[in-house]
């Protein structure tokens, strides 16, 4: 039964039960007994004088400034070009909305906990880090989507100027969604860590304003230029050319490589780990705060060598470029994990030992719980078969396609995949020796 | 298995562990020790107040036992689960207040009450009714937590603990910068609990505060538990030390009471300092006041008595001024008169005798009550970590 909503709470169904009676219970109890954490964060918003204020102000704002663009442009230019200016200047505009104000809400709702020292209270109720994450995730998405629903009307303005579909608005605000999903889990992810809000959110927007800057740049501006070549009918140089892409773009290999896989793992892999994150550090001491990271690690690490080594399929002209490039990304990838893994604790703990000998634990978890050989042993191993799978592709690419060159760039890709092997492992010995010689002990 | 096995086996589970058990805890902020080898029980039922100078490690004794801590050495069990191996099963059990707690404010009292409920997974939701009920708050549940003033958000935070129905309430400095009124009301509470079957275990360092509610005490100096036990007993043992120093007897001499560091649970072997710094803190070395012919007496023993009597007191005080036991006479207004003496009960009702029978009339007599202040100042230093 939930207090808030006065609701009653199904009992969960016997595993016996079919699975769609399952889901229904589950649906039903996410209506009747929701996170808590959300409806109180919620009831608190509501209670916030400020912010319909806020978003009044910033829904018109933009309406202001869309309708100037709008007036300015149409003087000159026919109205399909003024639609799609409009387009690419109010999710432009959108964009950056979502991604500073969205890691900024979040920012503030775990560190305000601890500086307002609610914190303890909230955590002896036996919630646990995963439920409160969840809450704090739902409700900062929420104010934001509340953001994103008051600019709908501002959004659809392009359309009725004609040059973009209304598929296009629509794929648009579902993207915006989605950015908001990893905005709001980054600033989380930051919250987690401190304990005075003013600093999570000052730390949170000197991060967040320039990488969302570099993904609007480098992911946006420039990436269209290369779209361009694939895909004639994006427009060269277009910030927003994604939502465009997927109402354009032929269906095939490429739509799937770039248009599908990418996308969900360039979004899902960092929001799942961003999640980890959070969950980790509102854990204690010796709580088991390795395994979600690791078997992110476990997951992410295959997902993304596939997706780093699938478009060199698509780019026959320079395969060895392309290899390269997908090597020298999973290369970044494993020495940021060697890095992330260096903050491991010594081994597991007595309470988690205790709890892996009562629960009968299998030998694979315990190798992705707590310790810092387990984690670098598994990031040498998967690093080194990641890397080595991409290089076997490159081979098998180069010398199957033939050419003068062949031999020479197999060559190359076998060395300069060698290369990055033999540094990822030397990376990885090397942060678990400072670890196991540092003095640092985490402390609650 | 034979029926003397099974008993055997079923034996640790008949016994009932105490609701509060401490053992050799030991916790170190840097270089510092902040916690050293401190043992302590508290039995099911009891008040028990956690008594120390700001600083002497009383909070992160508390928070240990409310599993937001790790021990660094040593064992705390809440009604027999270890809190560094089971802390979700203590936070069941528990009900932990901390000293000046946060509150939600943009939520009304009732709402904050549900949301915790629903957050300790309450199922039954006349809970919320009931803790509003227990603790006097009715009349403000549609009032936002921010209109609250202090007294009402402690108790507030009090009724948010409740809301789980714990066995066990950890309540660090609950009064602290209340109010007269709220302290009483307060106190009323913690007795109104107590009858409900709560093992209370309470932190202060305003003793008058903790002497009216406990039924024992443990106080802690510089990180070490000087002496835990009921307050009654201490002071017997504390008197009967007293008297053996009076004959001559130093602590450890055959026929001398035991000293009082040995208050703390006798079944305790002392455990060795995690590091090297595990010097033994020395025993306090009594106060002294000197009386009227001269004589050093501990401070401790020093009693004092209010009388009030019919007439000028000024004119009572040459009939009891330098009498035996007596240590000093002062008049105060309105006939009160402040007598400060050593002895005991029986003392305080021939002073009182030999009064009427001179023909004083008296119209109230007062003796001082708080053992805990005087057992409080013959226990410790008063210096800080």
């Amino acid at each position: 039964m939930s207090a808030q909503t006065g609701r009653p709470t199904l009992a969960d169904a016997p595993p016996s039960s079919r699975r769609i009676d399952r889901a229904r219970i589950r649906v039903e109890n996410l209506k009747n007994d929701p996170n808590p954490i959300w409806m109180r964060e919620m009831r608190q918003a509501a209670r916030l004088g400020r912010t319909p204020i806020i978003l009044a102000v910033i829904t018109g704002l933009m309406a202001l400034l869309i309708c100037a663009v709008g007036g300015v442009a149409s003087v000159k230019a026919e109205p399909a070009k003024v639609g799609v200016a409009l387009f690419h200047t109010f999710f432009s505009l959108a964009f950056a909305v979502v991604t500073w104000i969205g890691p900024a809400v979040a920012a503030s709702t775990i560190a305000s906990e601890r500086s307002g020292r609610t914190w303890e209270a909230l955590s002896l109720t036996g919630l646990g880090p995963t439920t409160i994450a969840q809450g704090k995730f739902l409700a900062s998405l929420t104010y934001i989507s509340l953001y994103i629903v008051m600019l709908v009307p501002v959004g659809a303005l392009p359309f009725l100027f004609g040059g973009v579909s209304a598929t296009e608005v629509l794929a648009a605000f579902a993207l915006l969604f989605c950015f908001g999903v990893l905005s709001v889990a980054f600033g989380l992810s930051i919250s987690s860590q401190f304990s005075s809000s003013a600093v999570a959110i000052v730390v949170t927007l000197l991060v967040a304003i320039p990488l969302s800057l570099m993904v609007y740049l480098l992911g946006g501006v420039a990436l269209s230029v290369a779209v361009h070549d694939l895909w004639p009918a994006i427009p060269k140089g277009a910030p927003v050319w994604l939502p465009t892409a997927y109402v354009r773009a032929e269906l095939g290999l490429e739509y799937l490589a770039f248009l599908v896989l990418a996308p969900l793992v360039v979004i899902g892999v960092p929001a799942w780990f961003l999640y980890e994150v959070t969950v980790a550090n509102m854990g204690g001491v010796s709580d088991d705060r390795s395994s979600g990271i690791r078997r992110w690690f476990l997951v992410s690490a295959p997902a993304f060598c596939v997706a780093a080594v699938v478009p060199t399929f698509a780019v026959p002209s320079d395969r060895w470029a392309a290899t390269a490039i997908a090597l020298s990304l999973m290369f970044i990838f494993l020495t940021t994990m060697a890095f992330v893994f260096a903050g491991e604790p010594l081994g597991p703990s007595r309470r988690v030992l205790i709890h892996w000998e009562r629960r009968g634990v299998g030998r694979l978890r315990r190798y992705l719980g707590p310790g810092i050989t387990r984690a670098v042993s598994l990031l040498m191993i998967l690093g080194t078969l990641c890397l080595g799978l991409q290089m076997a592709v490159g081979v098998i690419l180069e010398l199957t396609a033939g050419g003068p060159l062949a031999h020479q760039n197999a060559t190359r890709v076998v060395a300069f995949g060698g290369y990055l092997v033999g540094y990822c492992l030397f990376l990885a010995g090397l942060s678990a020796w400072t670890r196991a010689r540092s003095w640092w002990q985490p402390c609650s | 298995m034979s029926q003397s096995e099974l008993w055997v086996a079923a034996a640790p589970a008949l016994v009932q562990a105490p609701a509060i058990r401490v053992r050799h805890l030991w916790h170190r902020y840097g270089a510092m020790d902040v916690l050293r080898d401190v043992s302590l029980e508290v039995g099911h039922g009891e008040i028990f107040g956690f008594i120390g100078p700001n600083g002497a490690g009383k909070t992160t004794t508390i928070r240990i036992m409310a599993t937001l801590l790790d021990p660094m050495a040593g064992r705390v069990e809440i009604d027999g689960i270890d809190v560094s191996v089971d802390p979700d099963q203590v936070r069941k059990i528990i009900g932990y207040m901390p000293d000046h707690a946060g509150v939600y404010d943009r939520i009304t009292v009732r709402e904050y009450l549900e949301f915790f409920a629903d957050s300790y997974r309450v199922t039954n939701l006349g809970v919320v009714d009931a803790v509003i009920e227990l603790t006097d708050l009715g009349n403000l549940q549609d009032r936002l937590v921010a209109a609250l003033s202090k007294g009402m958000k402690q108790r507030l935070g009090l009724a948010r603990i409740l809301l789980h129905d714990p066995k066990i309430l950890i309540l660090d400095e609950p009064a602290s910068d209340l109010d007269p009124r709220a302290r009483i009301e307060i106190r009323d509470l913690l007795l109104e609990l107590r009858e409900l079957g709560k093992t209370i275990f309470l932190s202060s360092h305003i003793l008058t505060e903790l002497s009216d509610v406990c039924t024992s005490v443990g106080i802690l100096e510089r990180g070490k538990l000087v002496v835990a036990g009921p307050i009654g007993e201490i002071a017997e043992r504390l008197e009967e030390q007293r008297a053996a120093q009076a004959v001559g007897l130093a602590p450890g001499d055959p026929g001398a009471p035991r000293p009082i560091q040995a208050f703390v649970p006798a079944a305790v072997e002392p455990a060795p300092a995690p590091a090297a710094d595990g010097a033994p803190v020395a025993p306090p070395p009594p106060a002294v006041v000197t009386t009227a012919g001269g004589a050093e007496i501990p401070a401790a023993t020093r009693k004092r008595l209010r009388l009030r009597v019919l007439g000028d007191a000024r004119v009572v005080m040459p009939l009891i001024a330098g009498g035996t036991g007596i240590l000093g006479v002062e008049p105060g207004p309105g006939g009160q008169l402040t007598v400060y003496y050593v002895g005991n009960d029986r003392f305080v009702a021939d002073v009182v005798r030999h009064l009427v029978a001179s023909g004083v009339g008296i119209v109230g007599v007062e003796p001082e009550r708080n053992e805990l202040e005087r057992i409080f100042l013959e226990v410790t230093r008063g210096d800080l970590q």
